[in-house]
């Protein structure tokens, strides 16, 4: 697709500006429990830019709102405010008619490979079906013939090999990684300019991991693909970020608290919640045997309708002072120079009145009371 | 198979400091193609108020010892061998000759497990006050008591307790749901808790948490842990010993420091390579080649010859005994000696 890359030369492939979703809980669950608040903000204000064959993973806990986030890059998840931009182009303005490049080149051109790849694959179609198909759709004027043989010779580039043995398989008949190339073939026969991977490793055996990272960054090499991971595990987002030169973003509760290169972030990390999070990545160093503390002044996150005023950390931050209660650091409001390395906290800016400010008592939230 | 009569080494004496004894425990089921062996002749010893990390792929057999240690194998799956109970005081229990009341009183009150998902643990439409009262009363034990126990368990658990027991299942997180289950499982005072993957469904800050917890609930009332779980570098630093488990046989077993700094298993080290981490240089980081046998077609000799480097024809024809590496660290392997110069591991030789 090298004719869409002149024409975006410069501009980043999706750029996110202040972008933020919010959902309306369903009643019930939470509901009950804190019956006034009805919104979760499960992405609030986040903006980010993906350049032409950059890698970016997005890290946090289970309702950080890194899914959608990532959702909301790809364009199938509409923002409640703020934008997303496919080479300068509104994602949704495009969506509604108004843009100056067809919503239909913004879907093939943005892909997403999900954690669940067999849930992804129609059970009663073989692998030749089921990628043929989005061909036939997107390059309806290529030949039946070139089409299989075209997925043939991806089939073989993942390893799938012999080829013609596995495109005929159903899906029950592949293991948890090949259904997974399965999926990543259907991805890349899109030639696609960014492809999202929620979780792409996290469900396979120990011993696959490495390789199908391997796979995933030699893909994405060859292909000049840039990917956008997301993970909950700091050790499979340093192995796909580092070995890229890409970026690893650490989300908290709706927001980007950290970002900047992979070995930057995890070996001089700035946030106080980086660093739980890699407290919490064992190493085989057993470094926990010294009996240090926890980094986390609770071990629950607090409920995204209701996020913590000031620093949404403050509540389980174990650095946090009198001004983290009341004041919301920004990504920006840091020192930008460190190779587009910069945290969301006080701690960073030297000259902050957080340095004067008292530091919370130790015993001042117990522990489920924020929740 | 013929293991058993060549085995000697520590971990095979049983000593006054054994509390739960394995010896050649076996799990077949019968299939259309064949018998499939999902455990394989598997002997251990645990030791009293020790934390045992049992570690293994999926598909590996830990999931079937941890139900073998209960005598809790689903039909139709056919469990064989000893596992004997010793109690503090009192004579050795046969476990798998006890009858199903025994047996029920024998898993709450002396050996007790807690599984991955909590969720499914729990029956939605009861508090969680309704389980402990339930669980209280199904064993004859003072209410009262029972739940000041309870109380207390919970906030060892960082919980706060009166909420948490008005609370449904479906309104607590993840974190906080398999925190109530582990109160719930001690409830009954158990000497043993078994935990088969406790923390594998939530996020790495909580499973952390929860093994910190776990250390300070194992010290506070005495408790001997098996913790079972694919991931080695999370338990490693829980576990006073480790055994690995590689297609439904213990390979390796020693204290946890043994095992990751000088494992002797070709398999356990190529595992040690293959699991991504913060330090290690990238290039060290390997994947396992091939995959692990069928339990219908279990290979003769080593079941792991065929994807090791250092595999020659007698591991091929001739099932390895346990090689002793030190006084309580021993190898299924024959060629454990030159593991560490072939599959070198750069990430904890250099941090020694």
């Amino acid at each position: 697709m090298s004719d869409m890359r002149a024409s975006g030369a410069g501009d980043p492939v999706v750029s996110l500006e202040n972008l933020k979703v919010h959902f309306e809980t369903e009643e019930g669950l939470l509901a009950s429990l804190f019956s006034e608040a009805d919104i979760v903000r499960a992405v609030d204000g986040v903006s980010l830019d993906i350049a032409e064959n950059d890698v970016v993973t997005l890290v946090g806990e289970s309702g950080c709102g890194k899914t959608t986030l990532g959702k909301a890059a790809i364009g199938v998840q509409r923002p409640t405010d703020g934008s997303v931009t496919y080479r300068g182009q509104d994602i949704w303005k495009a969506k509604d008619g108004t843009g100056a490049i067809e919503f239909s080149e913004i879907r093939r051109a943005l892909q997403i490979i999900h954690q669940d790849p067999g849930g992804a694959l129609n059970p009663n179609r073989t692998v030749m079906k089921s990628l043929t198909e989005p061909l036939k759709r997107w390059q309806s004027d290529m030949q039946s013939e070139d089409r299989r043989a075209r997925v043939l010779r991806m089939l073989e580039r993942v390893g799938m090999t012999p080829p013609d043995d596995y495109a005929q398989r159903y899906p029950h008949q592949l293991s948890g990684g090949e259904k997974q190339r399965v999926a990543l073939v259907r991805a890349l026969l899109m030639n696609p300019d960014l492809i999202l991977a929620d979780e792409a490793v996290s469900a396979l055996d120990v011993s696959l991991r490495v390789e199908t990272m391997d796979l995933l960054l030699e893909l994405q090499e060859q292909f000049d693909t840039s990917f956008l991971f997301i993970s909950h595990n700091l050790s499979n987002a340093r192995y796909l970020t580092e070995k890229a030169g890409g970026r690893i973003g650490i989300m908290y509760l709706g927001q980007l608290v950290e970002i900047g290169p992979a070995e930057e972030v995890l070996q001089n990390s700035k946030h106080p919640y980086t660093k739980a999070l890699r407290w919490a990545t064992a190493d085989l160093d057993q470094a926990d045997r010294d009996g240090e503390g926890l980094p986390v002044r609770t071990i629950d996150i607090p409920d995204p309708v209701n996020p913590p005023s000031g620093c949404r950390f403050h509540t389980r931050c174990p650095k946090a002072r009198e001004v983290c209660t009341r004041e919301e650091p920004t990504l920006s409001d840091t020192n930008d120079s460190d190779r587009g390395h910069c945290a969301a906290c006080f701690r960073d800016r030297e000259d902050h009145e957080y340095w004067e400010s008292e530091p919370l008592e130790e015993n001042e939230i117990s522990p489920l009371e924020e929740n | 198979m013929a293991r058993t009569q060549q085995r000697t080494t520590a971990t095979d004496r049983a000593d006054a400091d054994t509390i739960l004894e394995i010896r050649d425990a076996s799990v077949t089921f019968d299939m259309d193609r064949g018998e499939s062996r999902v455990l394989n002749d598997v002997s251990l010893d645990l030791q009293r108020r020790e934390i045992l990390g049992v570690v293994g792929e999926s598909g590996s057999g830990k999931s079937m010892l941890a139900s073998a240690m209960l005598d809790a194998v689903e039909q139709p799956g056919q469990l064989t061998g000893e596992i004997t109970y010793y109690p503090d005081d009192g004579d050795p229990v046969d476990v798998l000759d006890l009858s199903s009341g025994e047996l029920n009183r024998f898993r709450w009150e002396e050996i007790s497990m807690v599984f991955q998902g909590a969720l499914s643990s729990f029956n939605p439409t009861m508090t969680i006050r309704g389980h402990f009262e339930e669980t209280l009363e199904a064993h004859d034990t003072d209410m009262d008591a029972g739940m000041e126990r309870a109380h207390e368990l919970l906030s060892d658990l960082y919980l706060d307790a009166d909420r948490v027991l008005d609370s449904y299942p479906h309104e607590l997180s993840g974190g906080m749901s398999q925190r109530a289950l582990i109160a719930l499982s001690l409830l009954l005072e158990p000497n043993v808790l078994v935990m088969d993957e406790p923390t594998a469904a939530l996020d790495l800050l909580m499973q952390r948490s929860i093994l910190r917890l776990l250390s300070e609930l194992q010290e506070k009332y005495d408790l001997t842990v098996v913790f079972i779980t694919h991931d080695l570098p999370l338990v490693a630093g829980l576990a006073d010993r480790l055994a690995v488990l590689y297609a439904f046989e213990i390979v390796e077993r020693g204290p946890a420091d043994g095992i990751v700094h000088s494992a002797a298993h070709p398999y356990t080290r190529s595992l040690l390579k293959a699991v991504p981490n913060l330090d290690a240089p990238l290039e060290t980081m390997r994947p396992i080649d091939g995959s692990a046998p069928d339990p219908v077609n279990i290979p003769q000799g080593c079941s792991y010859a065929a994807r090791c480097p250092l595999a020659t024809e007698q591991c091929r024809s001739e099932d390895p005994w346990y090689h002793d590496v030190s006084d309580d660290h021993d190898a299924a392997c024959f060629h454990w000696e030159r593991a560490a110069d072939e599959i070198p591991l750069e990430i904890t030789e250099a941090t020694k």
